[in-house]
């Protein structure tokens, strides 16, 4: 049976809205069959949705559980759609490559976690490195992804101290000018990121994404 | 009951998988077992007096940890248990517990709901940066607090020999743990509680090198002591717990065990999240066989434990737990008001109300993002004990009135950036004769008429 543009943008929304992974791969593959142009399902398909359940999730009417469901679904939709776009589409649709990590000494994930999961549902290609991450690791996983941005977690005051040392090692080793670098977690705030030289700071999920869109020129 | 060796074994053994499959199974699980049993939350209750739903909550609970066992992130292994074991372990469950010598020797018990028994108090300088000039005279401060039953961590030594921040893993931070043994001894002793019960826990850094650095210099016996180990949340642990848990075990300290279940987290709306910790409370005796057990209540967006989410999901675990079972319980209070203010003041009240009627001992309050070095108070924890013992009169209606109260007062300043910022240590204490300010005095007793007002009986 054939589906209206209208149908098909309908679908893969709602998939994503009621964390219907099968129903969003469905309607991006029903997509490509109607020759639907990839970018413009991504851009008023997914997109749209995901940007409401962000919202949902701020207004604290979901919680994490449906957050990675809905970003998982959203995700598995793009995947379809990519192939198919054209190059400048593709560069449009991603918006560039993030590794994230905890610092070193310091096991707390879940922030670290939202953040990555927001990153990913709003277009950015996340390297999630998990927790106690040594300084060169963050560079190693950056220089491997060719990144554009770094993301260092920290919990603790007593570790928040290793954000600094990650400054330091990237400098020491000439490759601070390549990477963008954001830092974020509790004890952190924008006086402290600009204290040991970090581009960027938010202090939750939410402003995570707008950082990293900023920091990358995109608006 | 099940052993510390065969879960350590299960822990080698277990079927493997994904930590990120582990977190949703538990989310997901949780989803829908509060649909099949029906629990829901209601935003206009802070403390239930619901059994049917408490009861519902438990055996939820006891089918969420059989049907996800716990995690271990080192080796990806699932740790598991059957009904039987579970049943069987908690017929062996400890519900009286004497620690401490002389005067302080104190008798830690299970509290059922309403109980008319009193609540165990565990406070301490805990989770606060505190500056080796002020360590002792801190300590001492809340070891003169009499209501105060088991000292719980002594702060945090974040700086020491010219190195402002003891890295983890560093030689700083056994350097430091050793001095915290020394501190701490002296604490006691100038306290005037030699013998006290303590939970010794993190003493500097983080890593759990420190714990173990200072051992041999740790005040008295080991029978005496507390030794803490957390779960991750949810249901997760890794190798170096196990590890700890092991030597603890070896030299015969008691365990005091608990997690922060995270609403907001994996463990989803306060309406899961009472069932995810449940089965941690549970999970964390059948691990660690600990004495005490703790929960946290802990909010994903407040990263304070008295909002109404926490305190709901705090009531009714606490009932679910406490009519079902002989375990000893704590709930712990961290507040988003910083030492000094009324509002900290206000919302330990406000958890402390909510826990004693639930069943639960308490621990605590401390800021739950302390802005200085030494930013603590031992006058909360004279109130927070008060409040504790007066409230072991009232039902769990009345409580929940006076809750609502409570809450109506501090709902709207829950975020940190509208949180009072409050006084450290120095500010509040006069650190040579460890008395109280004037103004910490009478902010002390505008506090505790406040709460005579709402019909509580303090003296
Ligand atoms: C859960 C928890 C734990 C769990 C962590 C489990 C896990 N898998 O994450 C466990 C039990 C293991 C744990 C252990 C410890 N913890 Co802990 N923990 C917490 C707790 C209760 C909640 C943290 C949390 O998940 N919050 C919810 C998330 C959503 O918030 P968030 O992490 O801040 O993230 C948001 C923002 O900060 C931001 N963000 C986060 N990361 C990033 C990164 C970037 C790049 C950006 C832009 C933004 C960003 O966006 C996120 C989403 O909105 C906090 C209390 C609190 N007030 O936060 C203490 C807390 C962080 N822990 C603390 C301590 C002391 C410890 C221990 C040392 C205690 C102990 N006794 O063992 C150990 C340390 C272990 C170690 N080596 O790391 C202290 C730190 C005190 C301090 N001075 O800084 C806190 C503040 C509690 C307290 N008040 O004492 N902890």
């Amino acid at each position: 049976m054939h589906m209206s543009k209208e149908e098909i943008l309908k679908e893969l929304r709602e998939g994503v809205l009621n964390y219907d992974e099968e129903r969003v791969k469905k309607a991006a593959m029903r997509a490509l069959e109607e020759g639907i142009d990839p970018f413009l399902a991504i851009k008023e398909g997914l997109t749209p949705a995901i940007n409401e359940i962000g919202k949902k999730f701020e207004r604290m009417e979901i919680f994490l559980p449906q957050l990675t469901i809905a970003a998982k679904a959203m995700e598995a939709g793009v995947a379809i759609l990519e192939p198919a776009l054209d190059k400048s589409q593709g560069e449009k649709v991603k918006l560039g490559k993030v590794v994230i990590g905890t610092v070193q000494g310091d096991i707390h994930s879940i922030g670290k976690n939202i953040v990555a999961t927001m990153l990913r549902a709003a277009g950015f290609e996340v390297i999630d490195l998990g927790v106690d991450v040594a300084v060169d690791k963050f560079l190693e996983a950056a220089e491997r992804a060719k990144a554009d941005i770094i993301a260092a977690s920290a919990l603790m005051s007593f570790t928040k101290v290793m954000q600094r040392d990650l400054v330091e090692y990237l400098k020491s080793v000439g490759a601070r000018d390549k990477y963008k670098l954001m830092v974020g977690g509790g004890p952190v705030n924008e006086e402290w990121a600009r204290e040991i030289g970090a581009d960027g700071y938010a202090e939750d999920a939410i402003k995570a994404v707008k950082v990293a869109k900023e920091l990358l020129g995109l608006k | 009951m099940i052993s510390f060796w065969e879960v350590a074994r299960r822990a080698e053994t277990g079927p493997m998988m994904k930590e990120s499959d582990f977190d949703m199974r538990i989310s997901m699980t949780a989803m829908e077992l509060a649909k099949e049993y029906e629990i829901k939350y209601d935003p206009s209750v802070y403390v239930s007096s619901d059994n049917t739903m408490a009861d519902d909550v438990w055996r939820a609970g006891i089918e969420l940890l059989l049907k996800c066992g716990v995690y271990n992130v080192s080796n990806k292994r699932v740790i598991t248990f059957e009904e039987h074991e579970v049943k069987e372990a908690l017929k062996h469950v400890v519900s009286e517990f004497e620690i401490g010598k002389g005067k302080d020797r104190i008798k830690i018990q299970a509290r059922g709901v309403e109980d008319s028994k009193k609540s165990t108090i565990f406070s301490g300088p805990f989770g606060v940066e505190t500056s080796l000039d002020v360590f002792v005279p801190l300590n001492q401060a809340f070891i003169q607090e009499p209501l105060v039953d088991v000292l719980f961590h002594g702060g945090h030594i974040q700086s020491i020999c010219g190195v402002n921040t003891i890295r983890a893993n560093s030689a700083f931070e056994v350097i430091a743990a050793r001095v915290y043994a020394e501190l701490m001894n002296q604490a006691l002793i100038l306290g005037g509680r030699p013998f006290m019960p303590i939970v010794w826990g993190v003493a500097a850094g983080v890593s759990s090198l420190n714990e173990l650095g200072a051992d041999s210099f740790m005040p008295k016996n080991p029978e005496d002591i507390f030794r803490a180990v957390m779960f991750l949340p949810e249901l997760k642990l890794d190798d170096v717990l196990l590890s700890k848990t092991a030597h603890f075990m070896n030299y015969g300290y008691p365990l005091y065990a608990g997690t922060t279940p995270v609403i907001g987290g994996y463990a989803g709306d306060a309406n899961t999240a009472a069932i995810v910790a449940v089965a941690e409370q549970i999970a964390t005796f059948l691990v660690f066989g600990a004495v005490v057990n703790h929960i946290g209540p802990q909010h994903m967006r407040y990263r304070s434990q008295t909002n109404p989410a926490s305190l709901w999901m705090n009531s009714v675990m606490g009932q679910a737990v406490a009519r079902n079972s002989k375990l000893i319980t704590t709930t712990s209070v961290t507040t988003a008001g910083r030492p000094g203010s009324m509002q900290m003041h206000l919302e330990a009240a406000a958890m402390a109300i909510c826990s004693v009627v639930s069943g639960r001992n308490l621990l605590g309050p401390r800021p739950a993002q302390p802005l200085y070095p030494n930013h603590h108070n031992p006058l909360h924890a004279r109130l927070f004990a008060e409040v504790a013992h007066a409230a072991i009169k009232l039902k769990r209606e009345d409580a929940n009135e006076i809750v609502a109260q409570l809450v109506a007062t501090y709902k709207d300043t829950l975020d940190f950036d509208k949180s009072p910022k409050g006084k450290t240590f120095e500010q509040s204490y006069d650190v040579r004769t460890l008395k109280p300010t004037e103004e910490n005095l009478s902010l002390y007793k505008e506090a505790k008429s406040k709460l005579i007002d709402l019909g509580l009986e303090l003296a």
